[in-house]
């Protein structure tokens, strides 16, 4: 975990279960894997994400413990309780208290496990004070962003070759996750995204920023981010079935400082 | 113990349908024997898993390695479509519905379904929906691409296929309605004398509760797909942003349906588990009435919550925070039915035969596969989860290693019943340890695929993802061959092997294991007594 | 009903449970066609249910609203949201579409006027239905238009231009939430 972060209540609250959970998971499989193959979610780069990733550790962590419970219980009794140790069966099928038990406790496990996801479901609605808008638009199979108000706008398409598609050529780091332009946003600033699609339902998804949004054709969605772990490469791909190259429209985000972006836009801006 | 159905021997009722069954081929087509026709279906269904078995090992096949090796991404999209829809449609609601067939009457001391000739209509239509469903992949532009959930606009790009396809999927819905209105007319009308409600084995109340979930939700997919058929070729908008339609309305409306299928899918599985449990652990069903009560609540809840399966469309923040509570609320009854088949284990006298292993197998698995469907319900996280390899595993978590193992377990159950053989128990076992493994191999793997970013539906990936998909697939092949040994059991198990007893299992309760094994081809013409309806009583203890 | 009628032939001899079968059948029949009718009434029922919760951001759609309803005294100048204006237009070499001006911030309460621009990049005659829908969605609850060219098909003569006015107002009691706004119009070419 970065400690850079500046965490809120809500992600200070789940961090706890996200250490068990990483501990638990990481004895089951064996660290190196973990590291090496990506077994988990990733944590993000941004707030919304890292508290995302703490709600799914948070919910991750309760059914472990409840499956821990509940299989534990089932081994003991196929152990125990079988003929061939000469158990005799006994004859009980109720017991009020029980029934009873077994239903409000799993109740209030759901609450306490509802109020920091809506939280965190508030926070990813509140699309205050943002700072610049860019429209996305999905087409078959490609992306369109337009910087609004700003007259920048261009595609984003594969640039994996088909050579290395078809296996004549050997397969790049960034196989299928690479663009020939990529969506450019600056750091450390609330970017609101406008999606909309030209044909299809798409949708876009980039793991790090924490969510996905379906691009619709004939009407706009809104949605989000604010990149506060520094400039770097983010990936993703298009989420939503979209017909026959919807394996080959990925996405790309290229996140700068708010200097090295202004630059950029100006480049843009002269190069048109 | 055979002495209840002697009397059907004795043609004393001057029906001349009472003798047995009518000698040639065209016994099939023309049966309304309840027996016969819960065969049929449970065939159609084994060959149906076996040709949308073969469709998964297409796609298992392409995703063995990165790079596009066998087939086209196209094909690729068709091949998820269909696998989808063969499976549901064709393989486990098929073979439920034979089970509703062979095992309601014999459960409720009835002699029959109670409408025998829609029975037969309701069994043929499958065939010829199949038919025409599958020959859509030699039509021009290929069978249907938009996945199983057939969103326009998307679904409207299907080539000449499409008006083929969704005739087939409605002759699909008037076959399960059809199948629908028989069980819930057998239940309420020819329960023998004295088999009160509650004292309904558990399979027949969560079938008669499937039952009204299909009334609801097949007619709505009917008018889904009609209004889709009319916006392609009648100028109808319904789904359409330029003429004032909605794209994501589809949506909804077919989640209203496709949340209560998913139930019609698994509240079968419950009752079959929770008639073989106490069988094998020889003690009554624990909390057979919050059983009831859970199964009714779980269809309410499935009619109220379609739309977590579109967090991500976009909806306003009271919608997305209803959605998600009612959601994880399922979670309460779906605990409920652990726990007691947990309890009725507990201080029990467990043996394992074939059955039980399965059963055992479908409670561990099934519940893993509530655990992750608890992980999607909460909004926040679902917005990573949605459309990745996540839900796959899911799902097939709930309806493989739930649905089909389930299916597993009442095919060895009631297999001696049928065919009046004992199966093989060691292909049996095999069968099982050989399933067991590799289906975990096969989808275990995929939800760290699916965190770790993989998208659903895709032909082709990074290499990053490959490791995984590599032992993915090899779990897929071993699980997809070993299925063939259940085929090897069955027909070992027809063609002989020791004469099974009319109680077979030690522990087993139910009038069917008063009828000689393999029962005659009229049952319960005279409805058994009281006494031996209360002693079998599911509360009778 | 012809299926109840099977139903009775089941069991001849007109047994007892031929007798209680029909009416059960035809019931549960009913019950279908309900059923069937039911998917066609989620049309207009999900119609009512997104202008009541704003679902898919067009709450309102194609409701003129005169200014004689509005209470124009009621400016919330404390506060000001942006309005951002969105043009898609998927017939890249038949139309032009564009806003007149990218963004306008406006106070609650108050009227704003704005328009978009459309060219028929054809020499014949062309037209099209506009669709509108706002982002968040729920802020489609407090958007009040009074003028809107979405009301009408708009017909265009061979490379006419058009100048499209909307007039419009955010009602004081936008969530505090929401601070900017997304109008997005669509054009959708009607085929004739």
């Amino acid at each position: 975990m970065k400690g850079t972060v500046n965490k809120t209540s809500v992600t200070k609250y789940m961090t706890m279960f996200s250490r068990c959970t990483i501990a638990a998971i990481a004895t089951l499989v064996g660290s190196a894997a973990t590291a090496e193959y990506g077994l988990n979610m990733t944590e993000g780069v941004t707030d919304i994400s890292k508290q995302v990733y703490g709600l799914h550790m948070m919910v991750l962590g309760i059914c472990i413990i409840a499956s821990i419970v509940v299989y534990g219980v089932i081994v003991y009794s196929l152990v125990k309780h079988r003929k061939s140790k000469g158990a005799v069966a006994a004859q009980f099928h109720e017991s009020t208290t029980v029934e009873i038990l077994w239903t409000a406790v799993p109740l209030i496990v759901l609450v306490l496990m509802a109020i920091p996801a809506t939280k965190t479901l508030i926070a990813m609605e509140d699309s205050r004070n943002s700072e610049m808008t860019v429209k996305i638009t999905g087409y078959q199979w490609k992306w369109h962003y337009d910087y609004q108000g700003e007259g920048v706008d261009f595609f984003s398409t594969l640039s994996t070759p088909a050579a290395q598609i078809y296996n004549r050529e050997e397969k790049g780091e960034h196989y299928l996750l690479e663009v020939d332009k990529p969506l450019v946003i600056p750091v450390d600033t609330k970017v609101r995204f406008v999606l909309t699609a030209a044909d299809v339902i798409h949708s876009w998804w980039v793991p790090d920023l924490g969510w996905k949004k379906d691009a619709i054709p004939g009407m706009v969605n809104d949605s989000w981010t604010e990149i506060i772990d520094g400039p770097g490469i983010y990936r993703g791909q298009c989420a939503e079935l979209c017909g026959r190259d919807h394996g080959f429209m990925p996405i790309v985000v290229r996140a700068l400082s708010k200097e090295d972006y202004k630059a950029w836009l100006e480049e843009q801006k002269n190069s048109i | 113990m055979a002495t209840v159905d002697t009397a059907d021997h004795h043609d004393n009722h001057g029906h001349d349908d009472h003798h047995g069954p009518e000698p040639g081929i065209m016994r099939w087509f023309k049966t309304t024997n309840h027996k016969d026709l819960g065969t049929l279906y449970l065939i159609f269904g084994l060959t149906m898993f076996f040709i949308g078995g073969a469709m998964a090992m297409i796609i298992r096949l392409e995703l063995f390695q990165p790079g596009i090796q066998f087939v086209d991404p196209y094909f690729f999209n068709q091949m998820t479509t269909m696998h989808a829809i063969v499976m549901i449609f064709g393989g486990v609601m098929p073979a439920f519905t034979g089970l509703a067939n062979w095992m309601i009457p014999m459960m409720i001391g009835a002699s029959d379904m109670a409408l025998p000739r829609i029975n037969n209509w309701g069994f043929w239509l499958l065939p010829a929906a199949f038919l025409l469903f599958l020959s859509t992949l030699f039509m021009s532009g290929g069978g249907p691409a938009g996945g199983w959930t057939l969103y326009p606009p998307l679904v409207l790009q299907t080539g000449d296929a499409f008006p083929f396809v969704i005739f087939s999927i409605h002759m699909m819905g008037i076959s399960s309605i059809l199948g629908a209105i028989n069980v819930i007319a057998t239940v309420i009308n020819l329960r023998a004398p004295g088999m009160t409600l509650m004292r309904m084995p558990i399979f027949v109340w969560t079938w008669l509760i499937t039952a009204f979930l299909l009334l609801l939700a097949m007619p709505v997919l009917a008018g889904a797909v009609t209004m889709l058929l009319t916006d392609r070729f009648f100028d109808t908008t319904f789904f359409s942003a330029a003429g004032g339609g909605d794209p994501v309305m589809f949506q909804h409306i077919f989640w209203f349906f496709g949340h209560p299928e998913v139930y019609i899918i698994i509240l079968p599985a419950f009752g079959i588990v929770s008639q073989i449990i106490p069988t094998f652990s020889r003690k009554p069903l624990f909390g057979y009435a919050s059983m009831v009560y859970a199964t009714a609540s779980i269809a309410f809840l499935s009619a109220i919550v379609w739309a977590h399966h579109m967090f991500t469309v976009g909806m306003p923040l009271a919608g997305e925070l209803y959605f998600m509570f009612a959601t994880v609320m399922i979670a309460v009854p779906t605990g409920v039915k652990v726990f007691n088949w947990t309890a009725t284990m507990w201080r029990g006298s467990i043996t394992f035969e074939a059955p039980m292993l399965w059963s055992i197998a479908f409670v561990i698995l099934f519940t893993c596969g509530g655990f992750s469907g608890l992980m999607l319900g909460i909004g926040p996280a679902d917005f990573q989860y949605h459309d990745t390899y996540f839900v796959v595993a899911h799902f097939h978590y709930v309806l493989v290693t739930g649905a089909v193992f389930s299916l597993m377990a009442a095919g060895y159950y009631w297999m001696p019943k049928w065919t009046g053989h004992m199966y093989n128990e060691k292909i049996a076992k095999a069968h099982f340890w050989i399933s067991t493994i590799s289906v975990n191999v096969l989808f275990f793997p995929q939800h760290f695929l699916g965190l770790a970013g993989m998208p659903r539906r895709i032909p082709d990936y990074n290499p990053q993802f490959a490791e995984f998909n590599m032992i993915s697939s090899i779990g897929g092949f071993v699980f997809g061959i070993s299925q063939l040994l259940f085929v090897w059991c069955l027909i070992k198990c027809i063609r002989g092997g020791d004469k099974a007893t009319s109680q077979v299992w030690e522990g087993a309760q139910g009038l069917e294991w008063e009828l000689d094994s393999p029962p005659a081809y009229h049952t319960f013409e005279t409805p058994p007594s009281e006494e031996l309806i209360i002693k079998h009583a599911p509360t009778a203890h | 009903m012809s299926e109840s009628k099977l139903a009775s032939q089941e069991h001849k001899g007109g047994s007892e449970q031929a007798k209680k079968n029909a009416p059960l059948v035809a019931k549960l029949l009913i019950g279908v066609v309900l059923m069937f009718g039911f998917g066609y009434a989620l049309v207009p029922l999900y119609d009512i249910l997104c202008d009541i919760t704003g679902l898919g951001g067009k709450a309102g759609n194609n409701t003129q609203i005169s200014e004689q309803e509005i209470d124009s005294k009621a400016i919330d100048y404390s506060r000001t949201v942006t309005v951002e204006f969105v043009a898609n237009n998927y017939m890249q070499g038949r139309w032009r579409f564009e806003p007149g001006e990218y963004k306008v911030e406006v106070h609650p309460g108050e009227f704003t006027e704005t328009h978009f621009v459309a060219e028929n990049l054809l020499k014949t005659e062309q037209s099209v239905r506009p669709s509108y829908n706002l982002a968040p969605a729920e802020s489609s609850l407090y958007f009040q238009k009074i003028q809107c060219f979405c009301f009408t098909e708009q017909e265009f003569e061979g490379n006419e231009v058009k100048r499209m006015p909307v007039i419009f107002r955010i009602k004081p009691d936008l969530p505090k939430h929401i601070s900017t706004i997304t109008l997005a119009y669509q054009l959708n070419h009607l085929d004739k």
